[in-house]
């Protein structure tokens, strides 16, 4: 499972990056 | 022992055992089992990083900001060959906690050096760990076997 960092930016100003667990990509809608 | 006096006149006292931040490094424990189900601690409001299997220490939370962390805990991995996994905490700047040496003993249990403690053994017992302020950064690394998927629970609360 391939991981990848996400930033949040919070009300009070601070910034948290977190290693987080990458979603998987979208499936194609069926034609 | 510094003493200098302030503007108004009040004694003002420095010293390295009153500089915050803390080093964590008495407050680290395993648990041996007594935490099997890692992935529980996120109905307690807890954070899960990804896995991390580098052998290399891995940036896993980032904090700009301030803030108090109530809890922290390494997962080693399911491997039984899992050897030398690190847990790194920096506040402020500081490394507070710097283990090298987390080893397969403590598979599927954790290593905690913020928040509660508690054995399931038969002489149950329990600490609480106390939390720790950071005023401008919060950094916490985590490294694995190079084969193992290590992962970080963490809770914190920003201020």
């Amino acid at each position: 499972m391939s991981s990848e960092y996400v930033t949040t930016k919070h009300p009070g100003g601070q910034t948290e990056t977190l290693l987080v667990e990458s979603k998987p990509a979208d499936l194609p809608e069926p034609e | 022992m510094a003493q200098t006096f302030g503007p108004c006149g009040q004694i003002i006292v420095s010293g390295a055992g009153l500089a915050p931040p803390t080093s964590l490094t008495a407050n680290f424990g395993v648990w041996s089992g007594g935490l099997p189900a890692f992935s529980e601690l996120a109905k307690f409001g807890c954070t899960q990083s990804a896995g991390v299997s580098s052998a290399t220490l891995t940036e896993v939370v980032n904090i700009a900001g301030s803030g108090v962390l109530s809890f922290a805990a390494f997962h080693t991995s399911t491997a039984t060959t899992f050897n030398n996994g690190k847990f790194k905490i920096v506040i402020d700047g500081i490394t507070v906690l710097n283990e090298t040496t987390i080893n397969a003993s403590d598979q599927d249990g954790a290593a905690c050096a913020v928040g509660l403690y508690a054995s399931s053994g038969a002489n149950s017992s329990g600490i609480s760990q106390e939390a720790i302020n950071f005023s401008t950064s919060l950094v916490i690394s985590i490294a694995s076997d190079g084969v193992g998927g290590s992962k970080l629970s963490y809770k914190r609360y920003l201020t």
